[in-house]
C-alpha cells in the first residue's frame, strides 16, 4: 500500500497510489494513515482519484483512519470513482465524510 | 419471435462465441487470488458487452462474497477451493459461487442489518457491512448446503435499455 503526502499551509493531502483499497491492503492502509496523520495538521484530505475499487474492508480502513485521528482533525475525501462512491453511498458513509469531486485548491505547497 | 431470454443471450455473447468463453472460474481462495479472479470476471463480462452498472455491481457483490469465503468459510481449510459460474437469465446475470468451506452458522445467510452511522466518531462501525451490501444489490439470493459444499446463488439485474 503506497501513500504519498504533501502538506500545505493548514492541510495535508494524502494520495493513494494503488488502484484498490481492499481486504489485502486494508491493514497496511490504516497503519500508514496513522503514521502520516499522527502529528499532521487538522485538515486532512484523502485523494482517491487513482482508486478504482474499494470493498467493505477498505471502507472499514478509511473509517478506522478517521477514528484514529485527533479530535481536532477532520478527514475529507476527494476524487471518488463510481464504484467507490457507490460503496460509500450503500453504507451511508457518504454522510460521515465531506466528499469533494476533485482535491480542493489549497494554494502553494510547503513541500 | 425470440423470447426475452433468447434476445438477451444473443446480445450477451455478441462479442465472443459461446464456446470461446470460460463458463466458470475455479481458484484457491486467498486475498491475492480473489483480486486476480475479480479482474478475470470483470474482463470477461466486460468483453461480453454487459452494461457498466451491472459490472460495477457484480464486482462489489462478488468481492464481499469471496472475502467472506476467504475469511470465514475456508479460513481453516487445508485445501480450500472455490468456483464461480454465471450466465444470463432473462434481464439479469445469474451467478453461482461454490466453496468447500465450513457451513454458514445455522445454515442461514446473515441478516446483514443496516448499521447506525449517525453516532459519535468513536462509535462508527469499521466492519459488518458485507451482507447488507450483498442483499441490497442482488435479487433471488439463495444459499444451499450440500454434504461438503456451500452454494450461493444470486442475480444481478442488467440496466434497462431504451
Amino acid at each position: 500500500m503506497q501513500l504519498e503526502q504533501r502538506t500545505h499551509a493548514d492541510a495535508m493531502v494524502i494520495t493513494v497510489t494503488q488502484d484498490r483499497i481492499d481486504a489485502m491492503g486494508a491493514i497496511q492502509f490504516k497503519d500508514q494513515m496513522r503514521a502520516l496523520t499522527n502529528e499532521g495538521p487538522a485538515r486532512v484530505i484523502l485523494d482517491l482519484t487513482g482508486v478504482d475499487f474499494i470493498d467493505s474492508s477498505g471502507l472499514g480502513a478509511v473509517v478506522a483512519s478517521l477514528k484514529q485521528m485527533r479530535a481536532d482533525q477532520c478527514l475529507e475525501l476527494a476524487g471518488l470513482s463510481t464504484t467507490v462512491e457507490k460503496v460509500f453511498r450503500l453504507t451511508r458513509m457518504d454522510s460521515v465524510f465531506t466528499i469533494h469531486q476533485d482535491v480542493p485548491d489549497l494554494g502553494t505547497c510547503n513541500a | 419471435m425470440l423470447s426475452i431470454h433468447e434476445v438477451v443471450s444473443e446480445s450477451y455473447f455478441r462479442y465472443l462465441p459461446m464456446n470461446a468463453r470460460p463458463l466458470r472460474w475455479q481458484f484457491t481462495p486467498s486475498e491475492q487470488e480473489v483480486r486476480r479472479v475479480l479482474g478475470c470476471v470483470r474482463d470477461d463480462i466486460c468483453a461480453a458487452g454487459i452494461d457498466e452498472g451491472a459490472i460495477i455491481t457484480l464486482e462489489i457483490v462478488l468481492a464481499e462474497v469471496l472475502n467472506n469465503i476467504v475469511e470465514h468459510a475456508c479460513a481453516a481449510h487445508a485445501a480450500p477451493s472455490c468456483m464461480i459460474s454465471y450466465a444470463p437469465i432473462g434481464s439479469a446475470l445469474r451467478i453461482t459461487v461454490r466453496d468447500n468451506g465450513t457451513p454458514m452458522p445455522n445454515l442461514e445467510l446473515p441478516a446483514g442489518k443496516e448499521q447506525a452511522i449517525d453516532v459519535p466518531r468513536d462509535d462508527l462501525p469499521e466492519g459488518g457491512f458485507g451482507w447488507n451490501i450483498i442483499r441490497t444489490l442482488t435479487q433471488n439470493l439463495r444459499y444451499q448446503r450440500t454434504s461438503d459444499e456451500n452454494i450461493l446463488c444470486f442475480d444481478i439485474a442488467f440496466a434497462n435499455e431504451g
